[in-house]
């Protein structure tokens, strides 16, 4: 029924563009993939999408903005579809104000990918490996003031939505534990927050000493729930995996500027989630598997153009998660001889991240994505190729390719992709 | 006032109204190019740039560009108009005359701006044949390079000045730089760069020139990278010598 009131909004939209005298732009696009499973040998074609994003814009004469897009895919080989509202926003200026409300993007930091304090523009797991790197939008409220030398941002998120779990998370979660599928099936269960349990955010900007400095605080909820396992202690064993989206407060600290001659900057974030609530069942154990303290991230990098050819833009970052592994949120509980399980260890998890990208011509470029984690000692590479054939028009060719035989990492297929976009 | 817009903000327009003094030595021949009033006053424009690659394919972009300068130091910026796969990609280049000059581009799909590091103002902007530098304007020729007059020659049809710019240290992006000044307008209407070894590396072509605002400014301009035989080229669609508002040159205005 949803996607029957999407639909009619987006013709009736549509339908009205004449008179709003706006010129439609957007994306047509298409993909195949093929996975190849290592273990098994096999492959087979996962994945044959098309879709499309259609945006209208307005300047309203200056005053503001005015947005509206929506977008959709079909895919072939799954047989499912999606059509929903991409963003739908309201921006105006008012002296020192700028205020925007509606779903919109809303994205923080200075770091590629990992943002410790982008606390909105959750990235999918697709989109962090392809290099994209353009989080999902939010229904929200901004407003933005600016000051000769500083400005304030504060938003406020009336309705939480939690972190999406795509194809590839799902798969990850699936394969990351003996009971992979309890913990997807706990997720997909866990109610969420409804009307009443706003997230609000505050962001301050300034520059010190040539650097664009932020400091942001956040409150609100975990994007993934915090699970526990449940034991009654009057039965058989027979867990069972619970969730809740837990408040939490994190403080941030971004920054970004040059050193010399690279680009440097760096993130961090302190701060987690209200810790579980005790069982006030004596005859019920409730073991976390998630973190259930404060904890510290960060991420710090740099990028710096070799002169080779048109120049070899090398980017590289390191990432430091206190809350533990990027791939695998989840630890399950310890088993102990002559003792009831206890909460597993959530160590802090190191990650390397490297971009390496050349353009041969305006025409043709190719890039080189390598995410290592130290921990795991398994990572991806994904080398890629574009070419745009004609105006607005380019084809991608990919292919992710996981490493090492531990972590999460170890459950992403490799995949070969090729997709074609056309822009408008 | 004396106001001249920069189209592609540096090396693109050079404006004298003062006519020449009769044999004039190469230094007095820059000086009057004056390129201090390059970067006066301030403007915008609406251009198309066209890249060219080496077989002779082309692609179009729409720009809308805003230029200022005071006696601060200089500022641009600059917005994609077209086509669709960078339309919305903003720039802006803020030169302090007494600090370090900062960059940042907006980029739609990351819905954020991202500082550019100074490393890369010698790189292609964009994709094009000019460097971060020459868009942003900061190529400095008065502090870099030596300069000597040459053979006078004819260039585009009319008689020219010829001045060799010989780079002091590695500061500077070229080994060596030969520019042909207009005798008349004094006004450069070719630039040649040279890398070390007296390679060529590219040429910037300045022609079509019509007054605005009682100054000269070219309305086509083309640069060769004459190693990888590809051409960008720019093509000035609209000028406006009025006043530009300094919140145009914000962070503020690059995010909306």
């Amino acid at each position: 029924m949803k996607r029957v009131y999407i639909l009619t909004a987006i013709l009736v939209l549509f339908c009205a563009l004449p008179a709003w005298a706006v010129t439609p732009t957007g994306e047509l696009y298409g993909s195949i993939s093929y996975d190849w499973d290592r273990d098994e040998k096999t492959g087979e074609l996962t994945s044959f999408r098309t879709g499309f994003r259609v945006a209208v814009e307005d300047e309203l004469d200056k005053l503001g903005k005015l947005h509206f897009s929506t977008k959709g895919w079909l895919d072939w080989k799954l047989k499912d579809a999606s059509i929903a509202v991409d963003q739908v926003w309201l921006k105006g200026y008012s002296g020192d104000f700028d205020y925007q409300i509606g779903r919109q993007l809303i994205s923080w930091g200075t770091a590629d990918g990992f943002n410790p304090t982008n606390y909105f523009a959750r990235l999918s797991s697709s989109s962090l490996f392809s290099g994209e790197l353009s989080g999902d939008p939010v229904w929200a409220g901004r407003v933005e003031y600016y000051a000769p030398a500083w400005s304030a941002t504060g938003v406020l998120i009336p309705v939480f939505a939690p972190q999406e779990i795509d194809e590839l998370m799902e798969q990850m979660l699936l394969g990351a534990d003996p009971q992979g599928a309890l913990v997807l099936q706990a997720i997909k269960d866990t109610k969420k927050p409804g009307l009443g349990n706003p997230e609000v955010a505050l962001r301050l900007e300034t520059q010190l000493a040539g650097f664009d400095l932020q400091a942001s605080y956040f409150w609100g909820y975990e994007p993934l729930p915090g699970l526990e396992m449940v034991l009654d202690l009057t039965a058989q064993p027979n867990p069972k995996i619970e969730g809740t989206y837990r408040r939490q407060h994190l403080f941030g600290l971004a920054l970004a500027g040059t050193l010399g001659q690279a680009g440097f900057w760096a993130e961090a974030a302190y701060g987690g989630p209200q810790p579980f609530a005790e069982s006030d069942n004596p005859l019920e154990l409730r073991i976390p598997m998630s973190i259930n303290e404060k904890y510290f991230q960060a991420v710090v990098g740099g990028d710096y153009t070799i002169n080779v050819g048109n120049g070899l833009l090398v980017q590289a970052q390191y990432v430091y998660r206190g809350q533990g592994a990027l791939l695998a949120p989840y630890t399950a509980p310890k088993l102990l001889p002559d003792a009831p399980p206890q909460a597993g260890d959530i160590e802090g998890a190191h990650y390397l991240y490297g971009r390496l990208s050349y353009d041969f011509n305006p025409d043709s470029s190719a890039a080189l994505v390598v995410l290592y984690g130290t921990k795991e000692e398994a990572g991806i590479i994904r080398p890629s190729y574009t070419h745009r054939l004609a105006q607005g028009v380019q084809l991608e060719l990919s292919l992710l390719q996981p490493f090492g035989d531990k972590g999460g990492f170890k459950h992403i297929p490799t995949q070969a992709r090729l997709a074609f976009k056309y822009q408008f | 006032m004396k106001r001249v817009f920069l189209l592609a903000l540096t090396l693109l327009l050079a404006v004298s109204s003062t006519v020449c003094a009769q044999s004039p030595t190469g230094q007095e021949i820059l000086d009057e190019l004056s390129f201090r009033t390059i970067l006066s006053g301030s403007g915008s424009a609406e251009l198309t740039m066209i890249t060219e690659n080496a077989k002779g394919a082309q692609r179009s972009y729409s720009l809308r560009v805003y230029v200022k300068m005071d006696d601060e130091g200089d500022a641009q910026f600059l917005e994609y108009l077209a086509p669709a796969d960078v339309r919305g990609t903003k720039f802006l280049s803020l030169n302090p005359k007494d600090g370090e000059s900062q960059m940042w581009l907006y980029m739609p799909a990351l819905g954020r701006e991202r500082r550019i590091a100074a490393h890369m103002t010698g790189d292609s902007f964009m994709g094009t044949d000019f460097t971060y530098d020459e868009i942003g304007g900061n190529f400095d020729y008065e502090d870099n390079y030596a300069v000597q007059r040459l053979q006078d020659q004819a260039e585009q049809g009319v008689d020219c000045y010829v001045l060799e710019l010989t780079a002091k240290g590695s500061e500077a992006p070229y080994h060596k730089v030969r520019m042909w000044v207009w005798k008349e307008q004094m006004v450069p209407v070719k630039i040649e760069f040279y890398t070390s070894g007296d390679a060529l590396s590219k040429t910037l072509t300045l022609s079509d020139f019509k007054p605005v605002a009682g100054e000269l400014i070219p309305h086509h301009v083309i640069m060769a990278n004459n190693a990888q035989g590809t051409r960008t080229i720019l093509e000035l669609a609209a000028v406006s010598q009025e006043e530009v508002d300094a919140e145009i040159f914000t962070l503020r205005n690059l995010r909306r």
